[in-house]
């Protein structure tokens, strides 16, 4: 038994050496891949909370990468440490999600996504009309980071931590309302889930993690302004790596943000122009034949292939 | 005479220029199985979103275990101890039937809860596979589920909406049998509201007939069933002219 567990673990184990021995003997293009990566993996995990557990699907995240993205930044020009004015970010955005939630949670469904994404061109309006505070579209240097590790090492531990979170999330009564509310949030009130305390909940800490990797990104590229802060892009990508994973379950996002972040950056690097097209084909192929996502579709696979043999052992319990 | 658990006094509800409640009052006796029925349209579905919390009379009074709860959200009233079943099954169909169960807030410890949700499962037949994906489950298994789901509430007083509608004879004998025994042993309070004429006669002590947002009659099952208005409400006045007044067939 011992034996079994440990041998589940060892890859997990394996992996992560692997990932903390990275910056330190790894080419400098590679350590920043990785650190792509890492990031893609923390925001994937981040949008899964709010919108794979609990079915708010947001189109507007991003807004609290570039809040905690800005925090970090005027912060550390104050000679705060990034580290601590990241962690500084996560706080403020997750305040901020409470109050932002109170009134964008009434919203439901497509008016949700549409909100969310509308709210993210405030927060870009916003940034470059408070001059004082964000230096508006000028935006704000800071002095450039000289090695890269400190900030990899930080995203290795937020993603290993959204990871771990959602490990216990999934196992735990809150995570068990969190989909309720996703299946039938009438239904979920009616049996005495208080759903806008649990809905808020998620929204921020979805928010705090997602600033956090805000924060540090900004940190890693030494300036920030509008659009660099609020990414149209990476609003996108984050909503596509976790449906493509398997938005509401543990790995989905791993696998998503890991394979489609692999994937672009191959094609980038050999079709430069053709890239953008081929992501969109293969992206197109994936929602039209596993629109669940590849961790439940490979399970299901799994499980029909295992079939007699997990019969055989219930049978033996019972 | 048992003391009333749910006391509803002339409550009225509109929505835009339809009254569907139109000055309702009944009572219903703690620990009693009470049905609620009445044609298509009168207002009984209305009348559990009121008690339940999902609507706000525009006036009067509800009063629950002595406690005026009118406009309390329904997952306060779920956590007072109301609880009730939708017209339309829902239950969370990508969970299982054992999540389903513990989804449900209480303050018991968890071992507590698994051993009631276990002790529920077995008393309505879904013992057998609680890790089964509740959506794939049949459509009368659903129900099941749902009926069973609330009784992880710990409820005092619990409203059915249609839940013998559509399932077969041998599952509604189930649901009389376990509705019977949550009644005895646990004191549970039933508001049932259906069409299952036979289901009415059978279960319930006391039967309230509505129509047109009122109460029109109430009394035992036999009395309501021959009672004139009853019978005009459900299926038109007798008259002797041709054409006559067919209104509430």
């Amino acid at each position: 038994m011992k034996n079994s567990k440990f041998l589940r673990l060892a890859p997990w184990v394996v992996a992560l050496v692997a990932l903390l021995v990275v910056p330190f003997t790894a080419s400098g293009y590679i350590t920043a891949l990785f650190l792509s990566l890492l990031m893609y993996v923390t925001l994937a995990y981040g949008w899964n909370i709010i919108s794979g557990y609990t079915g708010y699907v947001s189109f507007g995240q991003v807004a609290f990468f570039g809040v905690g993205g800005y925090t970090c930044a005027i912060l550390a020009k104050g000679g705060v440490h990034w580290l601590v004015g990241s962690l500084v970010g996560g706080l403020v955005a997750g305040l901020l999600a409470i109050l932002l939630g109170l009134v964008m949670l009434r919203l439901k469904g497509a008016y949700f996504a549409v909100g969310m994404l509308g709210l993210t061109q405030l927060f870009v309006a916003l940034a470059g009309a408070l001059k004082r505070v964000t230096n508006g579209s000028t935006g704000i240097f800071l002095p450039p980071s000289l090695t890269l590790v400190p900030v990899y090492l930080t995203m290795l531990g937020l993603a290993l931590a959204a990871i771990i979170g959602t490990i216990f999330l999934h196992r735990s009564a809150f995570g068990l309302r969190l989909m309720a509310i996703r299946e039938d949030e009438e239904a979920a009130e009616s049996l005495g889930i208080h759903t806008t305390v649990y809905k808020i909940i998620a929204f921020s800490i979805s928010a705090v993690i997602v600033a956090i990797a805000g924060g540090v990104m900004t940190w890693y590229v030494s300036f920030i302004d509008p659009q660099s802060a609020f990414p149209a892009s990476l609003n996108l990508t984050m909503v596509i790596m976790a449906v493509f994973g398997g938005p509401g379950t543990v790995w989905g996002p791993l696998v998503g943000a890991t394979s489609l972040g692999l994937i672009a950056e191959l094609l980038w690097a050999r079709y430069p122009g053709l890239y953008l097209v081929i992501y969109g084909i293969i992206l197109l192929l994936i929602i039209l034949y596993i629109p669940r996502g590849v961790v439940p579709s490979l399970g299901d696979f799994l499980r029909r292939r295992g079939e007699p043999v997990r019969k055989r052992r219930s049978g033996a319990v019972a | 005479m048992p003391e009333p658990l749910l006391v509803v006094k002339d409550v009225q509800k509109h929505f835009g220029g339809v009254h569907a409640i139109r000055g309702c009052s009944f009572q219903v006796a703690g620990k009693s199985i009470t049905g609620l029925v009445g044609p298509n349209g009168c207002g009984k579905t209305t009348m559990f979103n009121l008690v339940t919390g999902t609507f706000r009379p525009d006036s009067g009074a509800i009063v629950f275990a002595g406690r005026d709860v009118a406009g309390l959200r329904p997952h306060v009233m779920a956590r007072l101890g109301v609880a009730r079943t939708f017209q339309l099954t829902r239950v969370f169909k990508s969970m299982s039937i054992l999540q389903n169960m513990l989804t449900v807030p209480s303050e018991q410890p968890a071992g507590e809860r698994t051993r009631w949700a276990a002790e529920v499962l077995d008393a309505v037949g879904l013992a057998g596979q609680p890790e089964t994906t509740a959506g794939n489950l049949s459509f009368g298994d659903q129900k099941l589920l749902e009926f069973a789901r609330i009784f992880m509430l710990r409820p005092k007083l619990v409203l059915l909406d249609e839940i013998f509608a559509g399932i077969s004879p041998a599952l509604q004998e189930r649901q009389m049998n376990v509705i019977r025994d949550f009644q005895t042993r646990f004191g549970v309070t039933f508001l049932v509201v259906d069409h299952t004429m036979r289901v009415i006669m059978n279960l319930c002590q006391e039967v309230l007939v509505m129509n047109q947002g009122q109460i029109l009659a109430r009394g035992t099952p036999a009395e309501v069933s021959h009672d004139q208005r009853v019978i005009e409400a459900y299926l038109g006045h007798r008259t002797t002219t041709k054409g006559g007044d067919n209104r509430g067939a």
